[in-house]
């Protein structure tokens, strides 16, 4: 490779990565949280994670939760009723707010309301890895710009680094200089993981090109569930107990004890939609009164159902989405080192100048405001989330978890703005939090619970947490000048 | 959970033949099998292909997303790892290796 192609990759690499580098990070964190959507919402709501029963439904529970459906959607509310299943063991009688999935929980085995506080619950992550809490089409069109540099990232990554792409392939040198071991961590993971990379990103960016296309043309056809969250018309359809009944004992003889289905109008007639784990190719199949059978499964229609089933993986099984979710981390912790290597070769750039503008100086200080509110200031804030949920809201409390989340993110970026100390200050904020959770969690539910393994991974996750950022305060180097100095004087 | 816990160590042996395939000088990771072999190479070019199959007999499609997810996190352990194994045995083999060379 010629100097001049290298130089000029070089820096596509890096002025494409670093930028949208923020936006990627955001959505590889998001992306792995909203994997575990279920087990989000059954932490926040500790009164929901019940054990799973056997049958996951009663029939009266199920009869008492379609007549609180037809209630709701007697006031006009588009309200669709969820089923319960082995992740999420009760029924969700949810309307979509613009933003998030909210409503009522009723007991599997009643169908009565259960004593839980609203929450934002799972779909918040979802919300933000598909479209960052942005106005439609405008996080759309952030989303897939993102996912567009991020094959331009990998390409020209790719191509810098071909001709040692094999025999540095598993290359980790962490006794050399500090900018060399995160290069090498850099490449270590991104070469490794770049065929997931590929895959991953090139689908979401496929996704959300679709769903650009559809705004700018929107399909034709109106009875579909496409336009689900549109306002419905004022008289809601007839739901008897018997048919209710009749259409769960459809859905069991034709996809069995699966759960997971929902109940929502599809016109005029109610339909039971079949699981979004039932298949890979994600489709949206409904039994109705007139249609009591689904239509013979083509093995995937289209191909929009294709990709959705390549980056949802709703279909796959619990170890393949915990492999996703660490696929997901392992992202951020490529694209975080390429922000640490960006800054560090801006600061070296810098030094080699005799004066340094103030404008450079502040262009400095913004770029490490970014990282830091980035890769600092989200986990952060997705920390603060989790505790607001358990914690009594002094606002109504969606109002108070969603601003509270963007209130410290923002916070965090202002901060690192200010204070050279930031990062120090926000790794301690962390740590705090990380290691504080299993003592909120305790405090905060019944010590018995049906789903304990639940409530030990989130906890031992966000202890992981908090473990490594007292790690990394231990090698900060303000404490290791520290130790150096208390050591010279013994 | 059965195919991980196959693929897992089957995608670490894979690492450490194409390791030990390396010439010594760039061999950065100490790595502790006998001198590279041909029958060790093709373990290394074979394997990933034998794991595939494994895997999507054991667990379908499933399996094949197994089989991607695996390699890479395995992949990283290995890389993180293999610098903090004891250097002692590394040094002798490549020792072994520049005396053969020569």
């Amino acid at each position: 490779m010629s100097p001049r192609l290298r130089t000029i990759l070089r820096v596509i690499h890096r002025w494409v990565g670093f930028p949208f580098g923020v936006f990627l990070f955001i959505l590889c964190f998001t992306g792995s949280l909203a994997c575990f959507g279920p087990e989000v919402q059954n932490w926040m709501q500790p009164e929901a994670a019940l054990r799973p029963s056997s049958p996951l439904m009663s029939q009266t529970g199920l009869i008492e939760a379609s007549h609180q459906l037809k209630a709701q959607l007697d006031k006009g509310q588009f309200a669709f009723l969820k089923l319960p299943s082995q992740r999420d063991p009760v029924f969700r009688l949810w309307h979509y707010d613009g933003h998030i999935f909210r409503g009522p929980t009723l007991a599997a085995d009643t169908g009565l309301p259960l004593l839980t506080s609203d929450v934002v619950g799972g779909s918040f992550f979802t919300t933000l890895h598909s479209s960052l809490y942005l106005p439609t089409p405008w996080g759309q069109c952030l989303t897939a710009l993102a996912g567009l540099t991020l094959m331009i990232a990998l390409i020209s990554g790719l191509w810098l680094q071909l001709r040692r792409f094999l025999p540095d392939l598993l290359l980790f040198r962490p006794h050399a200089a500090r900018h060399r071991q995160w290069l090498d961590l850099h490449l270590l993971g991104g070469t490794l993981s770049i065929p997931i990379l590929f895959i991953v990103g090139g689908s979401g960016l496929v996704l959300q090109s679709q769903e650009l296309l559809h705004f700018i043309n929107p399909p034709s056809h109106t009875a579909r569930p496409a336009n689900r969250h549109q306002a419905h018309s004022q008289t809601s359809p007839p739901i008897s107990d018997a048919l209710i009944t009749k259409l769960a004992q459809n859905a069991q003889q034709q996809w069995g004890d699966e759960g997971d289905g929902f109940f929502m109008l599809a016109g005029k007639e109610l339909a039971l939609y079949a699981p979004d784990t039932l298949h890979f190719c994600l489709y949206r199949q409904a039994i109705t009164a007139s249609r009591p059978r689904l239509p013979p499964h083509n093995l995937c229609p289209t191909l929009h159902s294709v990709f959705l089933g390549v980056h949802n993986l709703r279909w796959a099984g619990f170890v393949t989405r915990c492999l996703y979710g660490l696929t997901g981390l392992l992202g951020c912790l490529i694209i975080g080192s390429g922000m640490r290597l960006f800054l560090q070769s801006e600061q070296n750039h810098l030094c080699h100048h005799h004066a340094i503008t103030y404008s450079q100086h502040i262009q400095q200080r913004l770029y490490r405001a970014v990282s830091m509110a980035t890769i600092f200031g989200l986990p952060l804030a997705t920390l603060a989330l989790f505790w607001s949920t358990r914690l009594p809201a002094p606002l109504p409390p969606i109002l108070w978890e969603e601003g509270l989340f963007f209130t410290l993110w923002g916070v965090s970026l202002l901060y690192a703005l200010i204070s050279r100390h930031a990062a120090r200050h926000l790794l301690m904020m962390l740590m705090l939090l990380g290691l504080g959770t299993s003592g909120l969690d305790l405090a905060t539910r019944p010590f018995h619970t049906g789903r304990p393994a639940l409530f030990l991974s989130v906890d031992a996750l966000a202890a992981c947490l908090g473990g490594a950022c007292l790690l990394a305060l231990l090698y900060h180097p303000h404490y290791a000048k520290k130790r150096a100095i208390l050591r010279s004087k013994r | 959970m059965i195919s991980l816990l196959i693929l897992l160590p089957l995608w670490g042996f894979i690492g450490l033949c194409y390791l030990n395939s390396l010439p010594p000088h760039r061999r950065q990771n100490p790595c502790h099998l006998p001198r590279s072999t041909p029958w060790q190479r093709s373990c290394y070019i074979a394997g990933p292909f034998i794991a595939l199959a494994l895997s999507y007999r054991l667990a379908g499609l499933d399996g094949l997303f197994l089989w991607g997810f695996s390699a890479p996190l395995m992949g990283i352990v290995l890389g993180i790892t293999l610098p903090y194994w004891p250097k002692k045995h590394v040094q002798k083999e490549a020792l072994s290796d520049h005396y053969l060379q020569k």
